[in-house]
């Protein structure tokens, strides 16, 4: 290499730092959200296919919520006979007392938890793991529990419980149960027993909500494609089946859903880099174009230029994806850590080659795509330049048009990354072209916003004024700036609001509707007598199904069917329409009609039902059928109980069912209610309206926190390319402002000057943010989530001023030394 | 208008002390054009600095108009500074990121004066008319010094202070903007201080002193030069 071309290329990096850092953070930050986002996927779903047997418990696995007659099933008996393994499992939420003190041998109530019962021969696949070392199962008078059995509950090891009739010691702290994430999350405290312990506790839950499970483990590979056959049959029985071929389908479907999340938010953020890498490129061209001038006219050649800018851009690329991919693997490593430290899982580690290599390629042609418009603009830099000469109208229209074109082509950077993050064609053409129509749109509003404003100035005071100013001559970078900001500050902010209005929807308003105490797993023959229990209660009878048919479309064996209307739903049936029920189209049963159903409008519409449609469901193996007579629109925040499937009593009246239901005991009458209901019916668990709320919170917490947490980068990237601006710019622009002193301007009028226009854009940017996230916000509520009341939060203005405040910072340290200078100090520079 | 007594001004430069200024005393009158000679480095900018204002000096005082300005305060001196004086520079020093018309509106904004009349009007006079909307960047070197002119004169100071006005312009528009100014300060009956060394720019002025040295001396046409 000629050694002024490394000269200068290293020049540059050693004494402009401060002008390329923005891209170099940029495309750290890409590196570094790219290595989480892809590890933790990958370790998640390495985990899931490699323990697929484990977490589901066996070849295959059969559920619903009344007893499974596998027994009578020719292709399990035959399997059997092969030597198949066959290993039960029920699971339930029952309560746990225990002696109030060491004096007072009374009972009391301590908490709710779900309990697994499992046959001798659990697990099929992998095994328990306890703190002691110990692999056996709980004998017939003990339990184990999990770690947050002993946090959230009065207990501790060693201690004797109750559950039912029956005592038992919690004698070990159980680490690792093979099966217990294959069914997806579930926020109680575990607790496991054997059958023989279930015997003793004298609880029956038959026809309550009670899971049955049936896993088989195949031991003759001729028996392999029996699994299929076993399938089909079951499925036509109503029952939930899974095989380890199709994998865990609940935990599936979370992490899959979890994936587009997190793609979603690093498809924007990459969008940003993008933008970020381009813009602070583009400045470093501007201020270098007068030097390339010189350069040229002293006789450098394009291809030289080339091949110093191309080499800054690989340095500053190859490092950040180096540091990026480092820090991205070390965050891996602690969060797969702190998930085996908190729920036992092991997750693969994600330090792979392959991804580290993938994900630097990655970045490497981002940065390279972003650097093309700005390479376009250095070649062309004349000789010439060095004469300052007006611009002219037809070279901007040319330039308009010409960035237009290589605008596009930086988005093919971004296309692939999308392409090989989700490997859909389509979806990847619509991200890359949806963004760059909504970053465009964004820019060109500002753009004619400004136009605008600085076009009506004059109505304006001086200070205005010189904001107006400050900002027009930043022109694209300002724009840019503006745009990236707005983006950002509207990502975050509509997660926050999401998460807000998620969480006030499902605790539903605090009125007098809203129940203090839900009470469920009621026995048909117990409800007269424990409604004296209470001052008022509810109930409502629940049987369990599965909906098989409707208008003779199959929806069980549908493979493209949504699973929500595969799974087991609540029926109920009475002839009165209750409170938060209103019909909205067809008649509604009262004593008259048989054999009719109402359905809620909503599912109705998902499920493209009419008034006529014939819905057939399978109740505890036998088929029911129901003509759809009315829809109704059911008002789901009161927290009151809510049925999709509403029959005439003479359909279901006589299948098997529990009761559940709900009162208005006071808040402080809970605690002895719940003593006395363990007590006597111990079948029955009654749930208050904190527990309820308090575990909706943390599931709604730890989704929307994730995201949260993954979307933040995309801020930082915003709040960068501002930072940049205004470091870059500090110099100059206070220079300018310090002449203002020599025509009479004090040095207060001067500070407001100068941070008024630093804080116009993080004030500007955070409210379009804050107008569009709202609007995001209302439009998921209104066509995703679909509920009654949209709630808003303001608060979240309050990273606007934290923000406001590190930028008032900056400024104050960027002018600290600039304020100190005379006059003619100013002019001398 | 302008008395000037004893001005003394050094640098500390690699420890070494330089006295650029050596006890400089003079006086202007009100209305004259007074140029100020010197070579390059004799430290004309840094006299100028010191009586318009801009610096202080080490010792003496500067009184411009029966007010001392050396031993003033930053806020008395910032109202002077609007009030009573306009300045040129040979690097005009527009606000780039301002329109022609705004660069000329700035003293008065400061003030808090209505501006844009005045404004306008002046850089009609200066033959700018057309140019009111256009940025610095868009304005050849003579029409950014005609704006710094109209700058200097728009809030009616007493006094300009002009640094190598054509020091970054080509003899023709060089001249022209002189002529530009000189009829201005004329016109507006101003007193002119000129720091320039163009001796044939000095022949115009009513009062010529030289810069050497460090010391300041009152010298005609003929000693020009010697």
């Amino acid at each position: 290499m000629k050694n002024y071309i490394f000269n200068t290329y290293f020049r540059i990096l050693k004494r402009d730092k401060a002008k390329i850092i923005v891209t170099f953070l940029s495309l750290l930050i890409g590196a570094f959200v790219l290595s989480v986002v892809l590890g933790l996927i990958g370790s998640v779903r390495t985990y899931i296919f490699s323990q697929s047997k484990e977490l589901i418990g066996g070849d295959i696995v059969l559920q619903q919520s009344f007893p499974i007659e596998y027994e009578k099933s020719k292709n399990i008996k035959e399997i059997i006979k092969n030597g198949a393994v066959v290993s039960k499992k029920m699971e339930t939420m029952v309560n746990i007392e225990k002696q109030a003190s060491f004096f007072n041998f009374n009972l009391i109530p301590v908490g709710l938890v779900s309990l697994k019962i499992v046959s001798e021969n659990y697990p099929l696949y992998g095994q328990i793991e306890t703190k002691s070392g110990n692999k056996l199962l709980p004998k017939e008078n003990e339990i184990y529990a999990e770690k947050s059995f002993f946090e959230k509950i009065n207990v501790k090891l060693g201690e004797t419980v109750k559950i039912g009739s029956g005592n038992f010691i919690v004698s070990e702290l159980l680490e690792k149960e093979p099966d217990s994430f294959g069914a997806g999350l579930n926020f109680m405290p575990k607790v496991i027993m054997t059958f023989d312990g279930w015997k003793k506790t004298g609880i029956d839950k038959n026809f309550s909500r009670i899971s049955n499970t049936i896993s088989i483990k195949i031991t003759n590979e001729k028996d392999l494609p029996k699994i299929d056959e076993i399938e089909k049959e079951f499925i036509k029985s109503g029952a939930n089946v899974t095989t380890s071929k199709k994998g865990p389908t609940q935990l599936i479907r979370i992490t899959e859903a979890w994936k587009k999340a997190f793609l979603t938010i690093t498809v924007l953020t990459l969008f940003l880099i993008m933008i970020n890498v381009r813009t602070n490129l583009s400045y470093l061209a501007g201020y270098f174009t007068k030097t390339i001038a010189v350069f040229k006219v002293l006789g450098m050649k394009n291809s030289d230029i080339s091949i110093i800018f191309t080499s800054i851009i690989l340095t500053i690329s190859i490092l950040a994806s180096f540091l990026g991919n480092m820090v991205g693997n070390l965050f891996n490593i602690f969060i797969i850590t702190y998930i085996e430290k908190t729920s036992g899982v092991i997750l693969p580690k994600p330090f792979i080659i392959e991804n580290i290599l993938l994900i630097s390629s990655f970045i490497l042609f981002l940065a390279l795509f972003s650097y093309l418009p700005v390479f376009f603009k250095l070649i062309q830099i004349k000789p010439k330049t060095i004469l300052s000469q007006p611009l002219k109208d037809e070279t901007k229209l040319n330039s308009i048009f010409s960035e237009i074109i290589i605008s596009l082509l930086t988005g093919i950077g971004l296309f692939l990354g999308i392409y090989y993050l989700t490997q859909e064609f389509i979806l990847s053409l619509i991200s890359v072209f949806s963004l760059t129509i909504v970053f465009s749109l964004l820019i060109l509003g500002i753009k004619f916003i400004l136009l605008f404003i600085y076009k009506k100035r004059f109505s304006f005071n001086f200070t205005i004024r010189s904001i107006i100013n400050f900002v027009k001559s930043q022109g694209f970078i300002g724009e840019t700036a503006l745009a990236t900001l707005t983006l950002s500050f509207m990502g975050i902010f509509t997660i926050a609001l999401i998460q807000n209005n998620l969480e006030q929807n499902l605790k539903g308003p605090l009125t007098g509707k809203t129940p203090n105490v839900y009470v469920l797993d009621v026995r048909e023959d117990q409800v007269t007598k424990i409604s004296k229990y209470f001052t008022d209660l509810t109930l409502y009878p629940n049987v369990r199904a599965r909906l098989v048919n409707v208008d003779k479309n199959k929806i069980q064996e549908d493979q493209k069917m949504d699973p929500e209307f595969k799974r087991e739903f609540n029926l109920t049936y009475r002839t009165k329409l209750i409170d938060g029920e209103k019909l909205t189209d067809g008649v509604w049963h009262e004593n008259k009609e048989k054999g009719v159903v109402s359905v809620e409008n909503k599912f109705a519409k998902r499920l493209g039902l009419k008034l006529g449609s014939e819905l057939e469901f399978l109740v505890a193996g036998i088929p029911i059928k129901a003509k759809v007579t009315s829809f109704r629109k059911v008002d789901s925040s009161q927290g009151l109980p809510f049925f999709f499937f509403v029959f005439s009593p003479d359909l279901i009246e006589s299948a098997p069912k529990s009761f559940f239901g709900f009162s208005y005991t006071k808040k402080e009458s809970i605690p002895s209610l719940q003593s006395k209901i363990v007590k006597d019916f111990p079948n029955v668990f009654i749930i208050s309206r904190a527990d309820v709320f308090n575990t909706i919170q943390t599931i709604t917490n730890v989704v929307l926190n994730g995201v949260l947490m993954v979307s933040l980068p995309s801020l930082i990237l915003g709040i960068i390319l501002l930072f940049s601006m205004i470091v870059n710019s500090a110099r100059e622009r206070f220079r300018e402002l310090l002449l203002f002193k020599i025509f009479g301007s004090e040095k207060k009028f001067i500070l407001k000057v100068y941070l008024s226009e630093t804080l116009f854009f993080i004030i500007i940017s955070s409210i379009l943010g804050g107008i569009f996230s709202f609007i995001i916000t209302y439009a998921v509520n209104e066509f995703l989530f679909k509920f009654e009341k949209l709630y808003l939060r303001y608060d979240i203005f309050l990273l606007t001023v934290f923000i406001l405040f590190f930028n008032t910072l900056l400024a104050l340290y960027l002018t600290k030394k600039q304020f100190a200078k005379s006059p003619s100090d100013i002019l001398r520079e | 208008m302008i008395k000037v007594e004893n001005i003394t001004k050094s640098f500390i430069q690699n420890s070494h002390k330089i006295e650029i200024l050596k006890s400089i005393s003079f006086s202007v009158n009100e209305g004259e054009i007074v140029s100020i000679i010197g070579p390059s480095g004799s430290g004309k900018s840094t006299l100028l600095s010191i009586i318009s204002g801009m610096d202080k000096p080490d010792e003496g005082s500067v009184i411009i108009d029966e007010q001392e300005i050396t031993k003033m305060d930053e806020e008395k001196l910032c109202k002077i500074r609007n009030q009573k004086i306009g300045v040129i520079f040979q690097a005009f020093e527009l606000i780039q990121s301002f329109s022609a018309l705004e660069n000329v509106m700035l003293p008065l904004d400061i003030a808090m004066k209505k501006s844009k009349e005045k404004s306008t009007e002046l850089l009609g006079t200066l033959g700018l008319g057309e140019r009111l909307d256009h940025l610095p960047k868009m304005l050849s070197g003579g029409e950014q010094q005609r704006v710094a002119i109209a700058r200097a004169l728009i809030n009616d100071p007493k006094i300009i202070f002009a640094d190598e006005p054509t020091g970054n312009l080509d003899v023709e528009t060089g001249s022209k903007v002189i002529e530009i100014l000189f009829d201005l300060i004329k016109k507006f009956q101003k007193t002119l201080i000129i720091i320039t060394h163009d001796n044939s720019l000095a022949k115009k002025s009513d009062r010529i002193f030289r810069l050497k040295n460090g010391q300041l001396k009152e010298i005609n046409n003929e000693e020009l030069y010697i």
